[in-house]
């Protein structure tokens, strides 16, 4: 299950000398401050900070969005039971026990409970993710190019599909961005979409238009808003009050593997991740507890179940990322990118031919977990600070940071460009509520989508029936389907049952 | 149908029709291109889904309109336009303009000025603040970008390699 031989490699990679290191450190503080700004998202930090990685070698480079991504899993919370502000999306159940515990004056055992469960939920994810990425390899390479597209299909229709009623909109959104990322000369030759500009030949500079829809956008949603935190009130910190919360962590230690659990099976499901699982995760703990009555009122399990869930969810993304090539959300997503300005494919043959460096990312998250323990603790008093920052000096220089960013990428105007058209659609996709993830995971992997058709389609020599002796094909096929129609149905189908468990179900 | 036409959410409407018309545009530049299987294999069904669903959402909202409560009032007047609802377009167009201004004017004046306008337009008055910050931050961070960057980076008074 382990290859030993790549796992001395990794170890000789990563422990030979200090500079995949370098970059572990800032890359936690950046991740620990964008996460801890509400309304910043962690794949705003790592797509702002992307062209950074130009500068590094492939495994410093996820190393560095990697760490960003696990302190992003902790920053979260600060707001979260500070000010009931969830920092990101992950952090949304958080607030359900952790903002009471805060008002009760248990600020410090909260942050600390938050830290010790988000230190054991990377970990946890990153362990399984240790110890299956070998076999799963095996597996996914058996995958042809009929099954491969359908998975891209199934990876869109889930992103879509989170929508709820709104799952249109989540599937135009998209196929707008496959559509987008066929632009260019195709596999023909044929050149489409280009409006004449030879900037265009390649196809729309994506990495640019990732920043755009992520950190551009969201920024410009951030100006109609002056100031996020103007009631927050000073809360004093203590260190050793901290570290009883983060002791008292490993008192739940059925919460905290549930919660890893759920959040790496939950994470590795593209469009899903730790959004949804920490959600799932207190709300399964809050089922199973004997003082289910005391959750929402500042029970500490709940902050663990939160926490040790979205944390979990890293490795499962990481491991769809990996073993598919499929970005399962924001994060994943800038990573994919990453992946490709260095050169890489991600999927099953990088694991098998690369597996060293494979188990070096791996390894190396785990250390980022111990420097996480130390660096969040010195960082929560500057945490809670940052929060206090006007956005009107917060959105300008993020800007600048993203404009120069795209600029060093493409290396001419097209980079900012690029950046400013994609920030204003994804402004007006948030704004008419369209998942602007669905348009990235579409633009990254609409020329994947295409390729992987195109062979289908000269391997069966344009007969659907080759279709019917691919069993696997079919079954993605039906999870896909499943995924359109489940939860109408569901919804239908529960209809009458809804009005009670509603109240019940709700959110404290 | 006046009720309807007013609560009739118009700009999600236009975006729509946008969505709608840059996918038929991109269908028919594409059949121009080359009309082989190859070359359309993604495109055509995509651009025929995008279509389809184009239709779809507007005759929902159209339906939402139409189905909404008649006694609310229209949609203009419940969510009148304010100088916050427009800051944001504000903030796209003055972006804009800093990207444009990127080159000509160079990289550190541009980001200077682009500061300026923004803290101004967020609601900064405080005159040494905005010059200050503008000057301090914009000048910094080309710099660092320039030290990094492996081409030349147009600027007028930062130096950079």
């Amino acid at each position: 299950m382990i290859d030993s031989h790549a796992l001395g490699q990794a170890l000789a990679l990563l422990f030979s000398s200090l500079a995949p290191w370098m970059v572990v450190i800032p890359g936690l503080i950046i991740g620990l401050v964008f996460a801890a700004v509400p309304g910043l998202q962690i794949s705003t930090a790592m797509a702002v900070f992307l062209p950074a990685t130009l500068f590094m070698d492939f495994l410093q480079a996820m190393l560095f969005l990697t760490a960003i991504f696990t302190a992003g899993s902790f920053g979260g919370s600060v707001s979260a039971i500070l000010m009931n502000i969830p920092g990101t999306s992950s952090c949304v159940a958080t607030t359900f026990d952790g903002y009471p515990m805060a008002r009760r004056g248990e600020h410090n055992e909260a942050l600390g409970l938050a830290l010790g469960a988000s230190c054991f939920g990377v970990a946890m994810g990153y362990l399984i993710l240790f110890v299956l990425v070998e076999p799963l390899s095996t597996a996914v390479l058996k995958l042809g190019p009929s099954e491969m597209f359908v998975v891209v299909l199934w990876g869109l229709t889930l992103i879509a599909t989170l929508r709820g009623r709104y799952m249109a909109r989540g599937i135009l959104a998209g196929v707008f961005g496959l559509l987008i990322a066929t632009i260019g000369m195709g596999a023909s030759s044929a050149i489409r979409g280009t409006m004449g500009s030879p900037y265009l030949l390649d196809g729309i500079p994506w990495v640019p238009g990732l920043i755009g829809l992520f950190a551009a956008s969201e920024l410009f949603n951030l100006v109609e808003k002056p100031y996020l935190v103007e009631s927050e009130e000073a809360r004093r910190l203590s260190f050793r009050r901290i570290f009883k919360g983060f002791a008292m962590t490993f008192r739940y230690p059925g919460v905290l593997l549930r919660g890893g659990l759920i959040g790496t099976l939950i994470g590795a499901v593209p469009g899903v991740g730790s959004s949804v699982a920490n959600l799932v995760s207190y709300a399964e703990t809050r089922r199973r507890a004997p003082d289910a009555e005391t959750f929402g009122t500042g029970n500490p399990k709940g902050v663990v179940a939160a926490e040790s869930a979205n944390s979990s969810a890293e490795g499962g993304s990481i491991g769809t990322l990996l073993a598919l090539g499929l970005p399962g959300g924001g994060g994943t997503a800038v990573m994919m990118a990453a992946f490709m300005m260095h050169n890489i494919t991600g999927g099953p043959r990088f694991i098998r031919e690369q597996t060293d460096i494979v188990y070096a990312i791996i390894i190396g998250n785990f250390v980022q977990v111990i420097l996480l323990v130390g660096v969040g603790l010195v960082f929560i008093h500057f945490l809670s600070a940052i929060v206090k920052v006007p956005l009107r000096f917060l959105v300008p220089s993020v800007l600048v940071l993203s404009t120069l960013g795209a600029y060093a990428l493409e290396g001419s105007i097209v980079g900012p460009l690029t950046v400013w058209v994609f920030g204003g659609f994804g402004w007006l996709l948030r704004r008419f509520d369209y998942p602007v993830a669905g348009t990235a995971v579409g633009l990254i992997l609409g020329k994947m989508a295409e390729g992987e058709l195109l062979r289908t389609w000269q391997v069966s020599g344009g007969d659907p029936g080759y279709l019917l002796d691919r069993p696997i094909t079919l079954l993605f096929f039906g999870l896909l389907l499943v995924s359109l129609f489940w939860e109408p149905l569901k919804a239908r189908l529960f209809s009458g049952r809804r009005g009670g468990a509603a109240s019940h179900d709700a959110a404290p | 149908m006046g009720n309807v036409l007013k609560r009739l959410d118009w700009g999600h409407v236009v975006f729509v029709v946008c969505i709608a018309a840059l996918s038929a545009w991109y269908l028919g530049d594409a059949i121009a291109a080359s009309p082989r299987v190859e070359n359309l294999i993604l495109i055509a069904p995509a651009a025929a889904l995008a279509l389809g669903l184009c239709a779809l959402i507007i005759g929902r909202t159209v339906y939402d309109a139409a189905t909404a409560d008649a006694s609310a009032s229209p949609r203009a007047e419940r969510t009148p336009l304010t100088w916050s609802r427009m800051r944001p377009v504000a903030f796209i167009v003055l972006f804009g303009l800093y990207v444009a201004a990127l080159e000509p004017m160079g990289f550190d004046v541009a980001s200077w000025l682009f500061i300026a306008a923004a803290l101004v337009l967020t609601g900064e008055r405080r005159i040494w603040v905005i010059v200050g910050y503008a000057v301090v931050f914009g000048s910094l961070a080309v710099w660092l970008f320039g030290l990094m960057m492996p081409y030349p980076m147009p600027t007028l008074v930062v130096p950079v390699q």
